[in-house]
């Protein structure tokens, strides 16, 4: 009896979680996903075409070229040869994904060519982080619902709006577990009394750490070191934005405010320790900045009671 | 594939995904193709700390009065296509398999990083140092410094 009432109770939370079908009843958030959708794919065939306009910078890095596991092949063929395959070969698929990303085949193919362009700049040296984002949304949204020709029934809308979301989640997912690596690891250092990233010094240290490694400047490192107290509560601010981005996945108030959060975010870290991190930047304004999960005239006291801790202890207030 | 199915099956992903980066943030390579922890700067460098770097002692025939570090040598003497973050991550590991005595990593390390020098021969060294970030990143000055590795690399690799 227990066993079958926990099963019950778990259906009825997988069926309303989450809360996917209002959005599929009407069309408005449905035409939006798809419209955001074609622009992502003419997005990579964008791309495609700076990584053919750029081939010639891997020429010199024949030395460290070493295959990773899913580009094994590459180990047959000369290196200039492997080159222009993996050019050609994203330039084609991302193409392929602009014209006909409305069929299953067209996203397979797209996501393809992103697999192997990453698993190409994965195999010098160090893995490339940059197109993890792009690797994960190409491989989701192969799981969309085909209606090429006619209307989509209320179940293939249901269909692609999940997966929609999937995408949305998979990208929120990246940042939370960078803010949860973070929170961690401060709360360990604080355990072993130590320095930690709650501290106010912690940016300046990060900051003189990474310029010093890396041989380089940055436009307010140097103003930081000397005013740790200044960049204090950005670094705090940031490890809430990054820790809490999976909540707000879930509420469509915050999509937009948090992804903008997260662009400013990068422009920081940009400023301040002149890392560019150009993987998720336009996920982020794609997927969130009109998602199709905003409800019309949300107001601002909506969206201050879904922010995490902030918004929970002012609901426990009320 | 249903709805309810298809919402599971999502949830079964994300789940796999998160076991497989935390479990390949503990592997040497700190990651594990396509799984990737995103654990960047979760430590902050403590106020005082020990690191690695290289001097080139000899490049071509030629003996250099003083030994070049790597920041300077980076310039001058090695592969600038290579970012300073894939060559502080090489001499990092060079540096932690010589102290580990790891015959098998030291070769790999130094493979890496010997085929990035623009052109041969070099004799460099492999040395460990003790440092204040803050005025290290003032000043350049390291506290203390300990060679624990030097490396003849011929003319031909």
């Amino acid at each position: 009896m227990k066993l079958n009432q926990s099963i019950k109770n778990l259906r009825a939370l997988v069926s309303s979680f989450p809360m996917i079908t209002s959005f599929a009843t009407g069309k408005r958030s449905l035409e939006k996903a798809k419209t955001i959708t074609r622009f992502l794919y003419y997005f990579l065939a964008f791309r495609s075409l700076s990584i053919l306009f750029g081939r010639g910078q891997y020429a010199s890095q024949e030395g460290n070229f070493s295959p990773i596991w899913s580009i094994k092949w590459a180990e047959l063929l000369n290196f200039p040869d492997v080159i222009n395959i993996i050019v050609f070969f994203f330039l084609i698929s991302a193409f392929v994904g602009a014209l006909f990303n409305q069929l299953r085949v067209g996203r397979v193919i797209a996501f393809l060519g992103v697999f192997q362009l990453h698993a190409f700049l994965s195999s010098f040296i160090q893995v490339d982080h940059q197109w993890y984002p792009w690797l994960y949304v190409t491989f989701l949204l192969i799981f969309l619902p085909d209606a090429p020709a006619q209307e989509y029934s209320f179940e293939k809308r249901k269909k692609f709006l999940l997966v929609f979301f999937g995408a949305q989640a998979a990208i929120f997912t990246i940042y939370s577990m960078a803010g949860f690596g973070k929170t961690y690891g401060a709360i360990e250092q604080f355990l072993q009394g130590g320095v930690h990233a709650f501290a106010p010094e912690a940016l300046a240290l990060h900051i003189a750490h990474w310029l010093v490694a890396n041989n380089s400047t940055s436009l307010v490192g140097s103003f930081i070191i000397a005013h740790p107290l200044v960049g204090w509560p950005f670094f705090v601010g940031s490890i809430y934005l990054l820790l809490f981005s999976l909540w707000a996945v879930f509420k469509p108030s915050l999509h937009r405010l948090w992804a903008f959060g997260l662009l400013l975010y990068h422009i920081g870290v940009y400023a301040a320790m002149n890392i560019s991190f150009l993987g998720s930047p336009l996920l982020l304004l794609l997927l969130f900045f009109d998602s199709p999960f905003k409800k019309r005239g949300v107001k601002w006291k909506e969206i201050i009671l879904d922010l995490p801790l902030f918004g929970w202890l002012l609901r426990r207030l009320n | 594939m249903s709805h309810n199915v298809f919402k599971i099956f999502l949830v079964a992903l994300f789940l796999l995904y998160f076991l497989g980066s935390f479990y390949t943030s503990g592997t040497l390579e700190g990651e594990a193709y396509p799984f990737f922890s995103w654990f960047v700067f979760t430590k902050v460098p403590p106020k005082f700390q020990e690191g690695y770097t290289i001097r080139i002692l000899k490049y071509g025939d030629k003996q250099l009065h003083s030994p070049v570090s790597f920041e300077d040598a980076y310039d001058v003497y090695m592969n600038r296509g290579i970012a300073s973050p894939q060559y502080n991550y090489m001499i990092r590991a060079l540096g932690t398999s010589v102290e580990n005595k790891d015959l098998r990593e030291i070769k790999r390390h130094r493979h890496t990083l010997e085929a990035t020098f623009l052109s041969q021969p070099v004799v460099y060294e492999v040395v460990k140092i003790k440092f204040s970030t803050l005025e290290r990143w003032r000043t350049g000055q390291v506290l203390e410094s300990k060679s624990i590795a030097v490396f003849n690399v011929p003319k031909e690799l």
